[in-house]
């Protein structure tokens, strides 16, 4: 394990200043009620001694009569037991793909990290999506943290490969950031695997953040989605991918190697580009049609782009629909 | 298609691996380490066909641009070097050769060669460097105007001026010529044209002899050859008038009989047919006339013809001259050979004396049987007989013999046979025969060392069987006895032997036997000796293996001794001098007494003749030493047709293929032209600009495939991944 200064920068590394500044101003909401033990902004699906009214229900022999509104009984001469949305705080279990598919980048890394190191974690020159990947769950984390709300991580690729239990901590954030500096990326993904893992050590509902470059058969994905929506959870897919893979701009013959142990592949990138794309464009419809079809929230982002906009305009637009959801 | 500049088309040519070899070489770039295989793996799966297709066709498409820009800057031509940009060097090969006379179509080819060889010329032009040389064919080939010359109208006249040969066409030498002419090692030499001008009848061509190769002489060559004459023809020519006894003594002998050898050729010698000949001694003032009878398919036959000897004061060397009436080659028709006349023949007769007379016929020595044999009755003076012995032989007293008879060898100082060398050299006869004593020969080795003779003698007589007789139905056809062939049958069958030193081998034996035994070996054999320089000398050695003494066999008592001794010597001493004779094309040296020829109007002839007649001979003082006759070479005659099929290959192989080879008028080939398109200047530049158009289209097709390979590649403008 890395000492506390190298943490530290590690940290500064991924959490630019900018991008935290950027992301304060917005609170993180859980779209779905979840449960949680602590009261907070989020709105609990148990409804009890909370401080927040819901509605009115006629009074049935055994409920507690504290919670009888006198008032509409002296008015209507009615018993009315008055119900409350519980507020509680927000558990975010941060899921981290770190297969070898993530320590893929095409940027330089001095020019995607703001920092001008010219290597991060690794010791690779490249800005890889598994780079992107732990700056977006630093700041999650963060800003999670400073909201009040536990966070807890879960780093995999085959199977689980780190992980931090739920706090509310906001030390929490150091060993969130150190397991994150500390994975190698060299090994092939099992989503269905990890996701089975994950759960039996969930016993609570969660907002699962699963940030991943998803290079998985779609079939394999929904099925690991759909178990989290079978247990209650919601989630946020974040899939990174370079921009390089998005748009495949080779164009010298050239000999593909796989980074999670396929067999080398010479093809000329001007001639297979059209295809390349097209099987690209497929896979990511059918990841974004499965993850929306759970009713889950999904986002495409790009390794190379400045992690800021990117969470702000996620943050807000889930924000958006939250309010929309409460005022409807 | 050929090249002018084949070295530069071949070497880029070779660029053609250029692609290739890159295509290669990008093997060994260095991977990259990709994150999305499965999606490449996927998109390759579907796209494989097609991406193999594209670039198949883009590496065909680079491969033929290169090759494509090879040959573009190689300067091709079209039809070998049938188009020529720069100045044109022409060689005409005009056949003058004894096949030229033939009547083609109412005129002498000659002269037909001579205006399409004209007309050869007309295409060329001075102004524009152009040369012209000119070779003829009648054997042996010989240069007028080689090197090429810029004079073109000298080389017209000279053409004008030509006279036709009769001695048969010498196509090897002649190209030869050409080929001596345009050997060059000059980088930028003119491509040169040689047309050869001829009928192309079988008299002039053989295509079982290959032409020297034109094709490695440092420049680029092209061979125009003229159509061969196609219109069938029959011709029948004199291949030789020899008299039968080759030398004539005295005035003895006023009639005389020569045979008339006669060739026929062309059309219709599958039938019988018969030619009248007429022969004729001049100043004789007689013709004797005889009918020459072919077989059907017999294509040459024989006639004895009579003829009567003019009186010496009137004509001291006569000729003989037999004719043929006209036909389709009137060159042939006519042939003169000159008679050997002489006073007298001296022979030498080289033996030891014996130290007592001669008593009985048991005591006659071999010199005493060849003396009764050469003078049985009385002496006429014309036949005289020199006694002398092997001790003194010597370069003078040999220098007044036509022939000696040597008997006993074995007492021939080793000096001598130099001498005896020198004598048969300038025409001498020499007889050999065993010495009578049965000693081991010791003498044989250096007889045929100095005579330059592949015999092989034994070196000790043998004893044959009792029943070994002459073998007259194997003797050849020499032409030594012809005179007592009738007779040799009857005379030799009762001729023994009981002593022989055979001769055990000879290069030659077939041709040099004259007789042989019963048992297959030779008993008198004759040959020309040869000389280290390989030439054959005029003078002939008789060999006879068994000694004409009584121990060896009873031939000196025998009718056969005489006529035999007398053929030998005399048909010998005719056969062994340098005859006068010679024929055309071939007479490239003359009889060893004479200095100087003159023709029939007088002028010097200059060696080799080659047209056919009677010359007069000049000692180096300027006296007459007797006539020389030239006769045509009637092989060159033969006016049976060729056709382009068969002398194509013939002709290709010289060139190096049939790109560099076209015919002149014709029908039968496709390759053919006219004289004014043989030469007709074109622009080669034409062809290199349309491969280089083609290329440059290629060069669009490859980058437009290249493009529609990445075609939305260009679109983004995307800088390559720094992975």
């Amino acid at each position: 394990m890395a000492d506390a200064p190298s943490v530290s920068r590690d940290a500064s590394l991924y959490l630019h200043p900018q991008t935290l500044a950027r992301l304060k101003s917005f609170e993180l909401r859980a779209k779905m009620i979840v449960e949680g033990v602590m009261s907070g902004m989020h709105r609990s699906p148990y409804q009890g001694f909370s401080v927040e009214f819901a509605q009115h229900r006629p009074y049935s022999p055994g409920d507690d009569i504290r919670r009888l509104d006198w008032k509409v009984y002296a008015r209507t001469d009615k018993l009315q037991i008055k119900q409350y949305q519980q507020e509680t705080n927000l558990d975010l279990v941060l899921m981290v793909d770190n297969s070898g598919s993530m320590a893929f980048g095409s940027l330089p890394f001095s020019k995607a990290s703001g920092q001008g190191s010219s290597k991060g974690s690794h010791d690779r020159d490249q800005w890889t999506k598994f780079d992107h990947a732990t700056g977006m769950a630093a700041a999650m984390a963060y800003i999670t943290l400073h909201q009040g709300d536990r966070v807890g991580l879960v780093t995999f690729a085959d199977e689980i490969t780190g992980m931090v239990d739920r706090s509310g901590q906001r030390s929490t954030w150091r060993p969130i950031v150190e397991t994150l500096s500390t994975q190698t990326l060299d090994k092939p993904t099992n989503y269905g695997r990890v996701i089975d893992q994950t759960l039996a050590k969930v016993t609570n509902r969660c907002l699962f953040v699963i940030i991943s470059d998803l290079f998985e058969d779609p079939e394999t994905i929904r099925s690991a989605l759909a178990r989290i929506r079978h247990r209650g959870h919601d989630a946020i897919v974040f899939q990174v991918l370079d921009e390089s893979e998005q748009q495949f701009t080779f164009k010298e013959p050239t000999i593909f190697e796989g980074l999670e142990g396929e067999a080398r592949l010479r093809v000329n990138p001007r001639a297979i580009r059209d295809g390349y794309l097209e099987v690209m464009r497929e896979h990511l419809q059918a990841i974004e049609r499965a993850t929306l079809s759970f009713g889950f929230d999904y986002q495409l982002v790009t390794s190379g782009k400045w992690l800021g906009p990117t969470l702000a305009k996620f943050v807000a637009q889930r924000n958006a629909k939250i309010k929309k959801g409460k005022m409807g | 298609m050929s090249f002018l500049n084949p070295l530069l088309a071949g070497l880029g040519a070779a660029f053609v691996a250029l692609p290739i070899i890159l295509h290669f070489l990008r093997r060994k770039r260095k991977p990259v380490m990709w994150g999305a295989m499965r999606f490449l793996v996927e998109a390759y799966r579907r796209k494989r066909r097609r991406m193999t297709l594209e670039q198949l066709l883009l590496l065909a498409s680079r491969c033929l641009l290169v090759l494509l820009f090879a040959f573009a800057i190689g300067q091709p031509v079209l039809g070998g070097a049938s188009t020529q940009s720069g100045p044109q060097e022409l060689y005409i090969v005009l056949d003058d050769s004894i096949a030229s006379a033939a009547n083609e179509g109412g005129d002498e080819a000659f002269e037909l060669h001579k205006a399409q060889a004209i007309e050869l010329l007309a295409a060329l032009s001075p102004e524009a460097g152009d040369r012209a040389g000119l070779v003829l064919m009648g054997g042996p080939a010989r240069s007028v105007v080689s090197p090429a010359s810029s004079d073109i109208p000298a080389v017209r006249r000279a053409i004008e001026r030509l006279s036709r040969t009769d001695s048969a066409a010498d196509f090897e030498g002649a190209l030869t010529i050409v080929s001596e002419a345009i050997q060059t090692e000059e980088p930028n030499a003119p491509a040169a044209t040689i047309a050869v001008i001829g009928s192309l009848r079988k008299g002039s061509v053989d295509p079982d002899r290959p032409l020297p190769r034109l094709d490695n002489l440092g420049r680029q060559t092209r061979l125009v050859v003229a159509a061969p004459a196609e219109a069938p023809m029959s011709n029948v020519g004199i291949e030789s008038v020899e008299p039968i006894r080759s030398v004539v003594l005295g005035e003895a002998e006023r009639d005389g009989q020569a045979l008339v050898r006669v060739e026929r050729s062309g059309v219709g010698t599958g039938e019988a047919a018969s030619v009248s000949i007429t022969l004729a001694a001049d100043g004789s003032g007689a013709t004797s006339t005889a009918e020459a009878e072919f077989e059907p398919g017999q294509t040459s036959t024989e006639v004895m013809v009579g003829f009567t000897m003019p009186p010496a004061e009137v004509s001291a060397q006569p000729t003989l001259t037999a004719t043929l009436a006209s036909d389709s080659n009137n060159a042939d028709n006519t042939s003169t050979t000159a008679i050997d006349r002489r006073e007298v023949l001296r022979v030498g007769i080289v033996a030891s004396r014996p130290l007592i007379g001669q008593v009985g016929l048991e005591r006659f020595t071999p010199a005493d049987w060849v003396r009764l044999a050469l003078s049985p009755g009385e002496t006429t003076g014309e036949l005289r007989i020199v006694d002398t012995t092997p001790s003194l032989i010597d370069a003078p007293r040999l220098a007044t013999l036509d022939a000696v008879v040597l008997l006993e060898p074995d007492e021939l100082a080793s000096e001598n046979w130099p001498l005896l060398r020198r004598f048969v050299d300038r025409g001498g006869l020499l007889i050999v025969t065993p010495p009578a004593d049965d000693s081991v020969q010791l003498w044989t080795d250096s007889m045929t060392e100095a005579l330059g003779l592949n015999w092989t003698i034994a070196r000790e007589p043998f004893e044959p069987d009792v029943d070994t007789r002459i073998d007259t139905e194997t003797r050849n056809n020499t032409g030594m006895l012809t005179l007592i062939a009738g007779e040799l049958d009857q005379l030799a069958s009762s001729v023994t032997f009981q002593k022989l030193l055979p001769i055990e081998s000879a290069q030659d034996d077939e041709d040099d036997a004259i007789l042989r035994l019963t048992d297959g070996s030779p008993l008198l054999v004759a040959s020309h000796p040869s000389t280290e320089t390989g030439r054959v000398s005029p003078g002939l050695v008789v060999y006879m293996a068994a000694s004409p003494s009584l121990s060896w066999t009873d031939l000196p008592t025998r009718p056969l001794m005489v006529p035999l001794v007398q053929e030998l010597v005399r048909q010998g001493v005719g056969l062994s001098s340098d005859r006068a004779v010679r024929v055309a094309g071939k007479a490239d040296e003359l009889p060893g007494r004479a200095s100087e020829i003159l023709d029939s109007e007088g002028e010097p002839a200059k060696l080799p003749i080659r047209t056919a007649g009677r010359y007069e001979m000049r000692d180096a003082a300027g006296d007459a030493v007797g006539v020389l006759a030239v006769r045509p070479d009637v092989s060159g005659a033969r006016i049976g047709v060729s056709t382009t099929a068969e002398l194509e290959p013939w002709f290709a192989a010289s060139v190096g293929g049939t790109l560099n080879l076209q015919w002149l008028g014709g029908t039968e080939s496709a390759n053919t032209t006219d004289a004014s398109a043989t030469l007709q200047r074109a622009d080669r530049s034409k062809l290199a600009f349309w491969l280089l158009a083609i290329a440059f289209a290629f060069a669009v097709i490859e980058t437009l495939l290249a493009r529609w390979s990445a075609r939305s590649m260009e679109l983004h403008n995307q800088p390559e991944p720094s992975v």
